[in-house]
Protein backbone atom coordinates (compact mmCIF):
# COMPACT_ATOMS: atom_id res chain seq x y z
CA UNK A 1 0.00 0.00 0.00
CA UNK A 2 1.21 3.47 -0.85
CA UNK A 3 2.35 5.67 1.99
CA UNK A 4 0.24 8.65 2.94
CA UNK A 5 2.91 11.01 1.67
CA UNK A 6 2.80 9.45 -1.80
CA UNK A 7 -0.97 9.61 -1.83
CA UNK A 8 -0.89 13.26 -0.80
CA UNK A 9 1.42 14.04 -3.70
CA UNK A 10 -0.84 12.21 -6.12
CA UNK A 11 -3.92 14.08 -4.92
CA UNK A 12 -2.12 17.38 -5.33
CA UNK A 13 -0.94 16.57 -8.84
CA UNK A 14 -4.37 15.34 -9.95
CA UNK A 15 -5.97 18.49 -8.60
CA UNK A 16 -3.46 20.64 -10.48
CA UNK A 17 -4.21 18.81 -13.70
CA UNK A 18 -7.90 19.28 -13.05
CA UNK A 19 -7.40 23.03 -12.75
CA UNK A 20 -5.68 23.12 -16.13
CA UNK A 21 -8.23 20.97 -17.94
CA UNK A 22 -11.10 22.91 -16.43
CA UNK A 23 -9.54 26.18 -17.61
CA UNK A 24 -9.07 24.76 -21.10
CA UNK A 25 -12.65 23.59 -21.06
CA UNK A 26 -13.88 27.06 -20.21
CA UNK A 27 -11.69 28.70 -22.85
CA UNK A 28 -12.94 26.30 -25.50
CA UNK A 29 -16.52 26.89 -24.43
CA UNK A 30 -16.06 30.62 -24.91
CA UNK A 31 -14.30 30.17 -28.25
CA UNK A 32 -16.92 27.69 -29.44
CA UNK A 33 -19.64 30.26 -28.81
CA UNK A 34 -17.75 32.83 -30.89
CA UNK A 35 -17.22 30.31 -33.70
CA UNK A 36 -20.86 29.24 -33.67
CA UNK A 37 -21.87 32.88 -33.94
CA UNK A 38 -19.58 33.26 -36.94
CA UNK A 39 -21.21 30.28 -38.63
CA UNK A 40 -24.58 31.92 -38.19
CA UNK A 41 -23.21 35.25 -39.39
CA UNK A 42 -21.73 33.84 -42.59
CA UNK A 43 -24.90 31.93 -43.40
CA UNK A 44 -26.95 34.79 -44.93
CA UNK A 45 -24.08 35.77 -47.22
CA UNK A 46 -23.69 32.25 -48.57
CA UNK A 47 -27.46 31.88 -48.93
CA UNK A 48 -27.73 35.18 -50.80
CA UNK A 49 -24.96 34.22 -53.20
CA UNK A 50 -26.67 30.91 -53.89
CA UNK A 51 -29.94 32.79 -54.40
CA UNK A 52 -28.41 35.19 -56.91
CA UNK A 53 -26.82 32.24 -58.70
CA UNK A 54 -30.26 30.63 -58.88
CA UNK A 55 -31.90 33.82 -60.09
CA UNK A 56 -29.21 34.08 -62.68
CA UNK A 57 -29.67 30.45 -63.68
CA UNK A 58 -32.72 31.18 -65.79
CA UNK A 59 -31.11 34.01 -67.70
CA UNK A 60 -27.64 32.53 -67.83
CA UNK A 61 -28.47 29.35 -69.69
CA UNK A 62 -26.04 28.23 -72.34
CA UNK A 63 -23.27 30.35 -70.94
CA UNK A 64 -21.28 27.54 -69.46
CA UNK A 65 -19.09 27.09 -72.51
CA UNK A 66 -17.45 30.45 -72.05
CA UNK A 67 -16.26 29.93 -68.47
CA UNK A 68 -13.11 28.02 -67.64
CA UNK A 69 -14.48 27.48 -64.13
CA UNK A 70 -17.48 25.68 -65.56
CA UNK A 71 -15.52 23.47 -67.89
CA UNK A 72 -16.71 19.91 -67.85
CA UNK A 73 -14.40 17.10 -66.91
CA UNK A 74 -14.95 13.76 -68.61
CA UNK A 75 -12.20 11.74 -67.04
CA UNK A 76 -10.55 13.35 -64.04
CA UNK A 77 -6.94 12.33 -63.46
CA UNK A 78 -5.67 14.79 -60.89
CA UNK A 79 -7.34 16.79 -58.17
CA UNK A 80 -6.54 18.96 -55.20
CA UNK A 81 -7.81 18.02 -51.77
CA UNK A 82 -7.74 20.44 -48.87
CA UNK A 83 -7.70 18.74 -45.48
CA UNK A 84 -8.65 20.99 -42.58
CA UNK A 85 -7.14 19.90 -39.27
CA UNK A 86 -6.15 21.72 -36.10
CA UNK A 87 -2.82 23.20 -35.11
CA UNK A 88 -3.21 21.92 -31.57
CA UNK A 89 -4.09 18.63 -30.02
CA UNK A 90 -6.01 17.85 -26.85
CA UNK A 91 -9.26 17.82 -28.73
CA UNK A 92 -10.30 14.18 -28.56
CA UNK A 93 -10.83 12.42 -31.85
CA UNK A 94 -11.20 15.59 -33.90
CA UNK A 95 -7.97 15.34 -35.87
CA UNK A 96 -7.90 11.56 -36.04
CA UNK A 97 -11.43 11.31 -37.37
CA UNK A 98 -10.91 13.98 -40.01
CA UNK A 99 -7.63 12.46 -41.14
CA UNK A 100 -8.92 8.90 -41.25
CA UNK A 101 -11.81 10.08 -43.36
CA UNK A 102 -9.42 11.96 -45.65
CA UNK A 103 -7.10 8.96 -46.00
CA UNK A 104 -10.02 6.79 -47.02
CA UNK A 105 -11.12 9.37 -49.57
CA UNK A 106 -7.61 9.62 -51.03
CA UNK A 107 -7.37 5.84 -51.30
CA UNK A 108 -10.75 5.62 -53.04
CA UNK A 109 -9.71 8.29 -55.50
CA UNK A 110 -6.41 6.54 -56.11
CA UNK A 111 -8.27 3.32 -56.83
CA UNK A 112 -10.29 5.23 -59.42
CA UNK A 113 -7.11 6.43 -61.06
CA UNK A 114 -7.21 9.97 -59.71
CA UNK A 115 -4.02 11.40 -58.28
CA UNK A 116 -4.69 13.58 -55.27
CA UNK A 117 -2.56 16.61 -54.37
CA UNK A 118 -3.02 17.12 -50.66
CA UNK A 119 -3.10 20.66 -49.33
CA UNK A 120 -2.86 20.16 -45.60
CA UNK A 121 -4.09 22.77 -43.18
CA UNK A 122 -3.01 22.42 -39.56
CA UNK A 123 0.06 21.06 -37.78
CA UNK A 124 -1.64 17.89 -36.61
CA UNK A 125 -2.44 16.72 -40.12
CA UNK A 126 1.02 17.62 -41.38
CA UNK A 127 2.78 15.56 -38.73
CA UNK A 128 0.45 12.58 -39.18
CA UNK A 129 0.97 12.49 -42.94
CA UNK A 130 4.71 12.82 -42.42
CA UNK A 131 4.55 9.89 -40.00
CA UNK A 132 2.53 7.78 -42.42
CA UNK A 133 4.81 8.68 -45.29
CA UNK A 134 2.01 10.20 -47.35
CA UNK A 135 2.79 13.09 -49.65
CA UNK A 136 1.49 16.58 -49.15
CA UNK A 137 1.78 19.06 -51.96
CA UNK A 138 1.35 22.08 -49.76
CA UNK A 139 0.98 22.65 -46.03
CA UNK A 140 -0.32 25.63 -44.14
CA UNK A 141 -0.48 26.35 -40.43
CA UNK A 142 -1.70 29.93 -40.32
CA UNK A 143 -5.39 29.14 -39.87
CA UNK A 144 -6.37 29.42 -36.23
CA UNK A 145 -9.75 29.63 -34.59
CA UNK A 146 -10.67 32.80 -36.50
CA UNK A 147 -10.09 32.20 -40.21
CA UNK A 148 -10.74 35.29 -42.32
CA UNK A 149 -12.27 35.49 -45.76
CA UNK A 150 -9.12 37.11 -47.14
CA UNK A 151 -6.96 34.22 -45.92
CA UNK A 152 -9.33 31.68 -47.45
CA UNK A 153 -9.31 33.65 -50.71
CA UNK A 154 -5.52 33.75 -50.85
CA UNK A 155 -5.27 29.98 -50.43
CA UNK A 156 -8.00 29.07 -52.90
CA UNK A 157 -7.18 31.46 -55.72
CA UNK A 158 -4.06 29.71 -57.11
CA UNK A 159 -5.91 26.39 -57.05
CA UNK A 160 -8.82 27.88 -58.98
CA UNK A 161 -6.37 29.17 -61.56
CA UNK A 162 -4.80 25.74 -62.04
CA UNK A 163 -8.29 24.30 -62.50
CA UNK A 164 -9.07 26.91 -65.13
CA UNK A 165 -5.83 26.11 -66.92
CA UNK A 166 -6.63 22.43 -66.89
CA UNK A 167 -3.73 21.39 -64.67
CA UNK A 168 -6.13 19.80 -62.21
CA UNK A 169 -9.63 18.40 -62.73
CA UNK A 170 -11.18 18.91 -59.33
CA UNK A 171 -10.99 20.60 -55.96
CA UNK A 172 -12.45 19.16 -52.75
CA UNK A 173 -12.26 19.93 -49.07
CA UNK A 174 -12.33 17.48 -46.18
CA UNK A 175 -13.37 19.19 -42.97
CA UNK A 176 -15.46 18.57 -39.90
CA UNK A 177 -18.96 19.65 -40.75
CA UNK A 178 -20.80 21.46 -38.00
CA UNK A 179 -24.26 19.89 -38.04
CA UNK A 180 -25.35 21.35 -34.73
CA UNK A 181 -23.87 22.04 -31.31
CA UNK A 182 -24.01 18.36 -30.40
CA UNK A 183 -23.06 16.77 -33.72
CA UNK A 184 -20.07 17.25 -35.98
CA UNK A 185 -18.83 14.82 -38.57
CA UNK A 186 -16.06 14.79 -41.17
CA UNK A 187 -17.33 15.31 -44.71
CA UNK A 188 -15.90 15.90 -48.14
CA UNK A 189 -17.27 18.79 -50.17
CA UNK A 190 -16.54 19.15 -53.85
CA UNK A 191 -15.91 22.74 -54.90
CA UNK A 192 -14.91 22.06 -58.49
CA UNK A 193 -16.05 20.99 -60.99
CA UNK A 194 -19.31 22.77 -60.31
CA UNK A 195 -22.23 20.41 -60.57
CA UNK A 196 -25.53 21.34 -62.14
CA UNK A 197 -27.41 21.82 -58.91
CA UNK A 198 -24.80 24.29 -57.66
CA UNK A 199 -24.99 26.47 -60.71
CA UNK A 200 -28.70 26.89 -60.18
CA UNK A 201 -29.95 24.74 -62.99
CA UNK A 202 -32.82 23.29 -60.97
CA UNK A 203 -36.39 23.81 -61.97
CA UNK A 204 -37.32 26.33 -59.25
CA UNK A 205 -34.81 28.78 -60.69
CA UNK A 206 -36.16 29.11 -64.16
CA UNK A 207 -39.34 30.84 -63.08
CA UNK A 208 -37.86 34.01 -61.64
CA UNK A 209 -34.68 34.31 -63.61
CA UNK A 210 -35.77 35.91 -66.82
CA UNK A 211 -37.33 38.96 -65.25
CA UNK A 212 -34.14 40.47 -63.95
CA UNK A 213 -32.30 43.34 -65.53
CA UNK A 214 -28.71 42.18 -65.66
CA UNK A 215 -26.06 44.87 -65.60
CA UNK A 216 -23.63 45.00 -67.30
CA UNK A 217 -24.09 41.51 -68.79
CA UNK A 218 -25.02 38.04 -67.56
CA UNK A 219 -21.59 36.74 -68.57
CA UNK A 220 -19.79 39.35 -66.53
CA UNK A 221 -21.93 38.79 -63.48
CA UNK A 222 -21.58 35.02 -63.64
CA UNK A 223 -17.86 35.38 -64.22
CA UNK A 224 -17.55 37.23 -60.94
CA UNK A 225 -20.19 35.39 -58.99
CA UNK A 226 -18.75 31.91 -59.51
CA UNK A 227 -15.34 32.55 -57.96
CA UNK A 228 -16.88 34.48 -55.09
CA UNK A 229 -19.31 31.70 -54.37
CA UNK A 230 -16.51 29.11 -54.38
CA UNK A 231 -14.40 31.19 -52.03
CA UNK A 232 -17.37 31.60 -49.74
CA UNK A 233 -17.96 27.84 -49.65
CA UNK A 234 -14.32 27.28 -48.78
CA UNK A 235 -14.41 29.99 -46.13
CA UNK A 236 -17.54 28.50 -44.58
CA UNK A 237 -15.81 25.12 -44.42
CA UNK A 238 -12.95 26.71 -42.50
CA UNK A 239 -15.30 28.47 -40.11
CA UNK A 240 -17.23 25.25 -39.47
CA UNK A 241 -14.02 23.31 -38.90
CA UNK A 242 -12.88 25.91 -36.37
CA UNK A 243 -16.15 25.62 -34.46
CA UNK A 244 -16.03 21.82 -34.52
CA UNK A 245 -12.48 21.88 -33.19
CA UNK A 246 -13.44 24.01 -30.23
CA UNK A 247 -16.45 21.86 -29.46
CA UNK A 248 -14.33 18.70 -29.67
CA UNK A 249 -11.77 20.24 -27.34
CA UNK A 250 -14.44 21.29 -24.89
CA UNK A 251 -15.78 17.73 -24.77
CA UNK A 252 -12.30 16.23 -24.38
CA UNK A 253 -11.44 18.64 -21.60
CA UNK A 254 -14.73 18.08 -19.85
CA UNK A 255 -14.05 14.34 -19.81
CA UNK A 256 -10.54 14.96 -18.51
CA UNK A 257 -11.87 17.19 -15.73
CA UNK A 258 -14.46 14.60 -14.74
CA UNK A 259 -11.83 11.88 -14.69
CA UNK A 260 -9.53 14.00 -12.56
CA UNK A 261 -12.35 14.62 -10.12
CA UNK A 262 -13.01 10.90 -9.86
CA UNK A 263 -9.36 10.14 -9.31
CA UNK A 264 -9.02 12.80 -6.64
CA UNK A 265 -12.02 11.35 -4.76
CA UNK A 266 -10.57 7.84 -4.99
CA UNK A 267 -7.14 8.92 -3.76
CA UNK A 268 -8.61 11.00 -0.93
CA UNK A 269 -10.53 7.97 0.29
CA UNK A 270 -7.42 5.84 0.06
CA UNK A 271 -5.43 8.49 1.90
CA UNK A 272 -7.97 8.65 4.72
CA UNK A 273 -7.99 4.89 5.02
CA UNK A 274 -4.20 4.75 5.22
CA UNK A 275 -4.15 7.50 7.82
CA UNK A 276 -6.81 5.73 9.91
CA UNK A 277 -4.92 2.44 9.65
CA UNK A 278 -1.78 4.15 10.96
CA UNK A 279 -3.68 5.65 13.89
CA UNK A 280 -5.28 2.33 14.76
CA UNK A 281 -1.88 0.69 14.57
CA UNK A 282 -0.39 3.26 16.94
CA UNK A 283 -3.19 2.89 19.50
CA UNK A 284 -2.79 -0.87 19.43
CA UNK A 285 0.92 -0.48 20.06
CA UNK A 286 0.30 1.90 23.02
CA UNK A 287 -2.26 -0.47 24.54
CA UNK A 288 0.09 -3.43 23.97
CA UNK A 289 2.91 -1.55 25.66
CA UNK A 290 0.71 -0.65 28.66
CA UNK A 291 -0.39 -4.28 29.04
CA UNK A 292 3.21 -5.40 29.24
CA UNK A 293 3.91 -2.91 32.06
CA UNK A 294 1.01 -4.29 34.12
CA UNK B 1 -40.44 60.56 -51.47
CA UNK B 2 -42.85 57.77 -52.06
CA UNK B 3 -42.44 54.93 -49.60
CA UNK B 4 -39.36 53.07 -48.58
CA UNK B 5 -37.49 49.97 -49.58
CA UNK B 6 -35.72 47.39 -47.49
CA UNK B 7 -31.96 47.21 -47.70
CA UNK B 8 -29.66 44.46 -46.49
CA UNK B 9 -25.89 44.80 -46.62
CA UNK B 10 -23.92 41.58 -46.23
CA UNK B 11 -20.20 40.97 -45.90
CA UNK B 12 -18.54 37.56 -45.65
CA UNK B 13 -18.30 38.07 -41.88
CA UNK B 14 -21.99 38.71 -41.40
CA UNK B 15 -24.85 41.10 -41.79
CA UNK B 16 -23.74 44.70 -41.62
CA UNK B 17 -26.98 46.54 -42.12
CA UNK B 18 -30.63 45.68 -42.45
CA UNK B 19 -33.43 48.20 -42.43
CA UNK B 20 -35.90 50.44 -44.22
CA UNK B 21 -34.27 53.06 -46.39
CA UNK B 22 -35.39 55.62 -48.91
CA UNK B 23 -32.43 55.58 -51.28
CA UNK B 24 -29.43 53.40 -52.12
CA UNK B 25 -26.50 54.57 -54.17
CA UNK B 26 -23.86 52.09 -55.25
CA UNK B 27 -20.90 51.97 -57.57
CA UNK B 28 -21.62 49.40 -60.25
CA UNK B 29 -19.02 48.19 -62.70
CA UNK B 30 -20.16 50.59 -65.39
CA UNK B 31 -20.95 53.60 -63.29
CA UNK B 32 -22.98 54.92 -60.43
CA UNK B 33 -26.35 53.46 -59.71
CA UNK B 34 -29.17 54.92 -57.69
CA UNK B 35 -32.08 52.86 -56.45
CA UNK B 36 -35.38 54.33 -55.31
CA UNK B 37 -38.41 52.47 -53.98
CA UNK B 38 -40.22 50.49 -56.65
CA UNK B 39 -37.16 49.71 -58.73
CA UNK B 40 -37.44 46.88 -61.26
CA UNK B 41 -35.70 43.57 -60.43
CA UNK B 42 -31.99 43.91 -61.09
CA UNK B 43 -28.76 42.05 -60.59
CA UNK B 44 -25.52 43.90 -61.04
CA UNK B 45 -21.85 43.47 -60.24
CA UNK B 46 -20.27 46.13 -58.06
CA UNK B 47 -16.92 47.75 -58.70
CA UNK B 48 -14.77 49.57 -56.20
CA UNK B 49 -16.37 52.62 -54.72
CA UNK B 50 -18.69 54.06 -52.15
CA UNK B 51 -22.02 52.63 -51.09
CA UNK B 52 -24.45 55.12 -49.64
CA UNK B 53 -27.73 54.34 -47.98
CA UNK B 54 -30.16 57.10 -47.04
CA UNK B 55 -32.32 56.22 -44.08
CA UNK B 56 -35.91 57.30 -43.62
CA UNK B 57 -34.86 60.22 -41.42
CA UNK B 58 -32.56 61.31 -44.29
CA UNK B 59 -29.44 60.33 -42.40
CA UNK B 60 -26.74 58.66 -44.49
CA UNK B 61 -24.74 55.52 -43.88
CA UNK B 62 -21.59 55.09 -45.94
CA UNK B 63 -19.35 52.16 -46.74
CA UNK B 64 -16.58 51.61 -49.19
CA UNK B 65 -17.10 48.48 -51.22
CA UNK B 66 -14.70 46.53 -53.38
CA UNK B 67 -16.38 43.95 -55.55
CA UNK B 68 -19.56 42.08 -54.92
CA UNK B 69 -23.14 42.14 -56.13
CA UNK B 70 -26.33 44.04 -55.74
CA UNK B 71 -29.73 42.51 -56.23
CA UNK B 72 -33.07 44.26 -56.30
CA UNK B 73 -36.13 42.09 -55.92
CA UNK B 74 -39.61 43.05 -54.71
CA UNK B 75 -38.53 46.33 -53.16
CA UNK B 76 -35.68 44.66 -51.33
CA UNK B 77 -32.08 45.63 -52.10
CA UNK B 78 -29.42 43.13 -51.12
CA UNK B 79 -25.80 44.14 -51.29
CA UNK B 80 -23.41 41.20 -51.16
CA UNK B 81 -20.02 42.83 -50.84
CA UNK B 82 -16.71 41.08 -51.26
CA UNK B 83 -14.75 43.68 -49.35
CA UNK B 84 -16.54 46.16 -47.12
CA UNK B 85 -15.43 48.96 -44.82
CA UNK B 86 -17.66 51.33 -42.90
CA UNK B 87 -16.97 55.00 -43.39
CA UNK B 88 -18.14 57.77 -41.11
Amino acid sequence: MATSRELKNKIRSVNNTKKITRTMEMISTAKAVVCQRRIEATQPYGDKLAEILRDLGGSGDGLSGSFPLLREVDKPTREVLFIVTANRGLCGGYNTNTLKFAEQFIDTQAANGIAVDVYMLGKKGISRFKYLGRDTAESMIHFEDRPTFEEAEAVLEPVMTSFEQGEIDGVSVVFTHYINAARQAPVVRTLLPITDEDSGDDSSAKGGGGEFILEPSPELILGRLLPLSLKMQFFQALVEAAASEQIARRMAMKNATDNAEEMATKYTQLYNRTRQAAITQEILEVIGGAEVLN
Amino acid sequence: MAGTLRCTVLSPDGEVFDGEVSFVEAHALDGRLGILPGHAPLITALGEGPLRVTLENSEDRNWSVSGGFLEVLANHVSVVAEGLREQP
